[in-house]
């Protein structure tokens, strides 16, 4: 579906910071007149400048004309990878870091470490294995032995 | 108020610590944070780091004593971090009174009581605080700041609204007749004495030991110190300007725990931080700038809080503004 | 003076000096080189060892590191895209497309050589301004730190050109974001959402380990394979070619140089900022600027030139007021009140060899360390034939963790995690990353020293006009607004002949 010639998500990064820029900006009126002098006028250019970047995606010469001027060189992404990659780099990471915060740096490593070898990377079970072990230990040997850090415990052990 | 402390407090709690130590032989057998709400560089933060190497010496078993610098939100985030902690011994700040006070009532009592923090001892002896100018400034004594006060509200140079150096210049400057505005936002004290003698405000109300350097190196000049008995040859003392109550105007750094922590690690804590200050190192480094150590007892740093903050209690409306 | 010099070599050209100072560097290397580690772990490590030593041994073993860091900083943003330090997140911006083109050797030399050369342009111009510097320092009140902040997010926001739109929205959100926090000025704390992680703000160094690393290896993972394909172009990398192409631009090194020196010795600015200043004023100057963020070596040889330039000066305002400019010079500050050298305007008369003594320890190890980087430049730069499948998760724990040991906070990882998303949709978006990053380092501080110059001036603007800084510095910022007007009309003519 398009909306003035543009497929309607390719929109969406400039409404996803607008939404955001809208939060920020009605937050910052629940402030004191010297504490908001900063941010909400900033706020107010970024919303004038996010709208001006919703026009220059539309295929009006309205459009074309900020193309023209204030962004000759950007460049609308192709779809060249299928949406579900995109989603799955970003969900391993989630993963991650809430394994990290929830179960501490020795448990979440080695098993996000064994699993995207294992199960994105498809590598074979021994491979995995003795990938994430050198590289937990590494890891503990570095930060923990050598910098006397003590490593996240995680929440669930104790962990703040 | 100084000299009616005594060290009998000290050595009673020590021999306390003694007969405990034996009871309580497990602790520490881990690292110890040593939270410091303050940025790191400072005055406060340089103590912190003199004695954490010693401390270290003096625990019953051999751990770390880290120190972390959380300064954010005028360190009040540092102070409920220290409050919240586990009371179990691996977790102390050092925390500057009054500040940390006026930060309490400022934030709300965002997260923290302080008077429910265990305390442990102070961190030396309290500080006081003088009135400076630039060298270059056209100001030479206190009456001409006095007289410019008159005609302008005379500028000075400050923390944000939450420190110690702030509440000591909201009062002075009360005391002694002058009318103020203060430029805050300054991020330690190196930075707004460094803004005074740069003429962004016209003179700054700073602890002796920040000032003293700068007077040396002939870059600042003190118009008046509020010690009872002055230590700058020629520049008028609380006594000579008839303001004893400038005397009251203390800069104190107290070291303390979690509340509800065991008496036993309590005792075992405070007796280390007493020998720790009281170690020849210690000594000699604090000396490089200006900070006598002086052992107490918990005891005793609660009723120096008690008497400093019933003193800054009296002005309260004044800092909240 | 020169006998002042002189006694500052003379002392560390001893066995003992020399070994420490060759730890420090190697120590140095390391640390810079995991990210989220850096200077300031390195020295928060090394103080208590050197309760033992001499002042002048301690000062040589701390300027080892602090030399050292940005090399280190350098091989990890150049192989991986993952930033050592904060600094070295501009050399990320051009050395790493470097790397994706089989070119990781051609980048690391040239890093290198600029670290060096900079270095030593650093060091002669501190040494030539140290007799003047507390005047120096004196100079930049908050009206002109107000104004610098203003001139770099201009300097920033034009050199995205042929997407200034996007540029600027990427700055107006990066301040939106350095806003967040307690507010020195009033005592306010905003846009925390009660969360006690947000007080001090959003840390700059896990956003930018998200923001460049871990967007990079989520990029890794969707488009799988190496980071180059072209083990070819690898394996003929010449540790040599990297160092021709820094005397080539020797323009670019000496304008990064002279950037970082000027920045370095401002109080409280920091070496992000030179960074990325010098690394936007080389694409302004450039006749090709849309090749900037390609591979072009002169945005690894730019930022690299002033990241070492800035290590020397920034000692100034450190030692001469102890004001640091950074949490390393914070830590450093510790390790000389540790050995009884107070940083203030005492320390500059009294301790005048200690002082060039470390300076002179400084220059050394960056010579040193640029030395090692170009030796190791082939075999490091095999790292870029790594599968993306062993290599995506490794760097994504290393990164993660690193961002954990920044001050021990499991708020960095969340914080990362969220600035690699971000960062992956910058660049899968095409807003750049550039202008968002200058912001978050400059917002905050732009805000504190606007409201401190109108408590100054009671609100009166006419102060900036009276104060000769910041007519220098107005006079700035209005030829940067002015100066593409005047490229598109010098175009315009020369299109119509050409018709």
């Amino acid at each position: 579906m398009k909306l003035f010639g543009t497929p309607l998500l390719d929109y969406l990064p400039a409404l996803g910071l607008a939404l955001f820029t809208a939060a920020f900006l009605a937050t910052s009126y629940t402030y004191s007149a010297q504490a908001r002098a900063f941010p909400a006028p900033v706020a107010w250019v970024t919303l004038a400048l996010i709208a001006l970047d919703l026009v220059s995606r539309t295929q009006t010469s309205a459009g074309e004309a900020i193309r023209r001027h204030l962004n000759p060189g950007a460049h609308t992404p192709e779809a060249s990878h299928a949406l579900d990659k995109h989603l799955a780099a970003a969900l391993w990471l989630a993963v991650f870091a809430v394994a990290l915060a929830l179960i501490g740096v020795l448990c979440a490593v080695p098993l996000y470490m064994f699993a995207s070898l294992r199960f994105q990377g498809r590598r074979a079970w021994f491979t995995s294995l003795w990938i994430s072990a050198v590289a937990t230990g590494a890891l503990w040997l570095l930060f923990a032995v050598l910098l006397r850090l003590e490593l996240y415990p995680g929440y669930f052990f104790g962990g703040a | 108020m100084i000299d009616r402390l005594t060290r009998r407090g000290f050595i009673l709690t020590a021999g306390a610590a003694a007969s405990l130590l034996a009871a309580d032989s497990d602790y520490p057998n881990k690292n110890i944070d040593f939270i410091i709400p303050k940025a790191p560089g400072g005055g406060f933060d340089n103590l912190v780091r003199v004695i954490a190497p010693s401390l270290e010496k003096y625990l019953p078993h051999k751990v770390n004593v880290v120190p972390d610098n959380i300064p954010a939100g005028g360190g009040g985030k540092g102070i409920g971090q220290l409050y919240r902690a586990r009371p179990d011994g691996y977790t102390i700040g050092a925390i500057d009174i009054p500040g940390s006070f006026i930060l309490q009532e400022r934030q709300g009592g965002a997260g923290f009581d302080l008077n429910k923090i265990t305390w442990l001892c102070s961190m030396g002896k309290p500080e006081y605080f003088c009135l400076g100018v630039g060298a270059n400034s056209p100001l030479k004594t206190l009456a001409d700041l006095q007289a410019l006060s008159k005609t302008r509200p005379v500028k000075f140079t400050s923390s944000g609204p939450e420190g110690t150096a702030y509440g000591a210049t909201v009062i002075g400057t009360k005391l002694l007749d002058i009318r103020t505005q203060l430029i805050t936002g300054y991020k330690g004290s190196s930075d707004f004495v460094v803004g005074a003698i740069r003429g962004d405000g016209d003179a700054v109300i700073a602890p002796v030991t920040s000032l003293r350097p700068m007077l040396q190196s002939k870059t600042v000049r003190v118009l008046a110190t509020f010690e009872p008995k002055g230590t700058f040859p020629g520049i008028p003392d609380a006594a000579a300007l008839g303001k004893p109550e400038l005397g009251q105007i203390l800069l104190e750094r107290l070291i303390g725990a979690p509340p509800a922590l065991p008496p036993a690690i309590k005792a075992i804590l405070s007796a280390a931080l007493n020998k720790a200050m009281a170690d020849p190192q210690t000594v000699g480094l604090a000396k490089k700038f200006e900070v006598e150590m002086a052992p107490s007892s918990p005891e005793q740093a609660v009723a120096r809080i008690r008497e400093n903050a019933a003193f800054f209690a009296k002005w309260k409306s004044s800092l909240m503004v | 003076m020169l006998h002042l010099w002189l006694s500052g070599i003379g002392g560390l050209l001893q066995a003992r000096e020399l070994m420490f100072l060759t730890l420090g560097m190697a120590m140095g290397l390391f640390f810079g080189a995991i990210p989220g580690l850096g200077g300031a772990t390195a020295l928060a490590l090394l103080t208590p060892l050197t309760y033992g030593l001499d002042p002048f041994t301690a000062l040589a073993l701390a300027g080892g590191v602090m030399g050292a860091v940005p090399m280190g900083g350098s091989i990890t943003a150049i192989l991986l895209n993952a930033p050592g330090s904060a600094p070295s997140a501009a050399t990320c911006l051009d050395g790493h497309p470097l790397a994706q083109q089989g070119k990781a050797g051609l980048a690391l030399g040239a890093a290198a050589s600029a670290n060096a050369i900079g270095g030593i342009i650093g060091t002669i111009s501190v040494l030539a301004i140290l007799p003047i510097a507390k005047e120096l320092v004196l100079l930049f009140g908050p009206p002109e730190l107000f104004l610098l902040a203003v001139l770099g997010l201009i300097v920033v926001a034009t050199a995205s050109r042929g997407k200034m739109l996007r540029g600027l929205i990427a700055g107006t959100f990066g301040l939106m974001i350095s806003f967040i926090g307690y507010n020195d000025v009033t005592g306010a704390l905003r846009f925390t959402a009660g969360i006690a992680y947000l007080w001090d703000g959003v840390h700059l160094v896990p956003a930018l380990i998200g923001l460049f690393a871990v967007a990079e290896m989520i990029n890794l993972s969707v488009k799988g394979g190496a980071i180059t394909k072209d083990a070819k172009a690898v394996a003929i990398t010449s540790m040599t070619s990297g160092l021709l192409e820094t005397f080539r631009h020797w323009r670019t090194v000496v304008r990064g140089s002279l950037v970082g020196t000027i920045v370095g010795a401002i109080p409280g600015v920091g070496g992000t900022v030179a960074s990325f200043l010098s690394y936007s004023l080389t694409v302004q100057a450039s006749k090709n600027p849309e090749s900037f963020g390609k591979g072009n070596i002169e945005g690894v040889i730019a930022p690299e030139a002033a990241i070492n330039a800035k290590d020397c000066s920034c000692l100034i305002p450190t030692l001469a007021f102890g004001i640091p400019g950074g949490v390393e010079m914070a830590v450093f500050m510790g390790l000389l009140v540790l050995h009884g050298l107070q940083p203030g305007p005492l320390m500059l008369i009294d301790h005048q060899v200690e002082i060039y003594g470390l300076i002179w320890a400084l220059t050394g190890s960056c010579v040193l360390a640029s030395f090692l980087g170009l030796f190791l430049a082939r075999p490091l730069s095999k790292l870029t034939l790594i599968d993306s499948e062993i290599l995506v998760p490794t760097v994504m724990s290393v990164a993660l963790v690193g961002s954990y040991a920044v001050d021990r906070n499991i708020g960095n990882v969340i914080v990362t995690a969220i600035f690699g998303i971000l960062g992956y949709l910058m660049i899968r978006f095409d807003y750049p990353r550039l202008t968002m990053v200058v912001a978050l380092v400059l917002g905050a501080a732009a805000e504190r020293n606007f409201h401190q110059t109108s408590m100054m001036s009671d609100g009166n603007l006419s102060i900036y006009l009276h104060r000769n800084v910041c007519l220098v510095l107005l006079i700035g910022i209005v030829a940067l607004l002015v100066a593409p007007l005047f490229r598109g009309l010098k175009r315009a003519p020369a299109a119509g002949l050409a018709l």
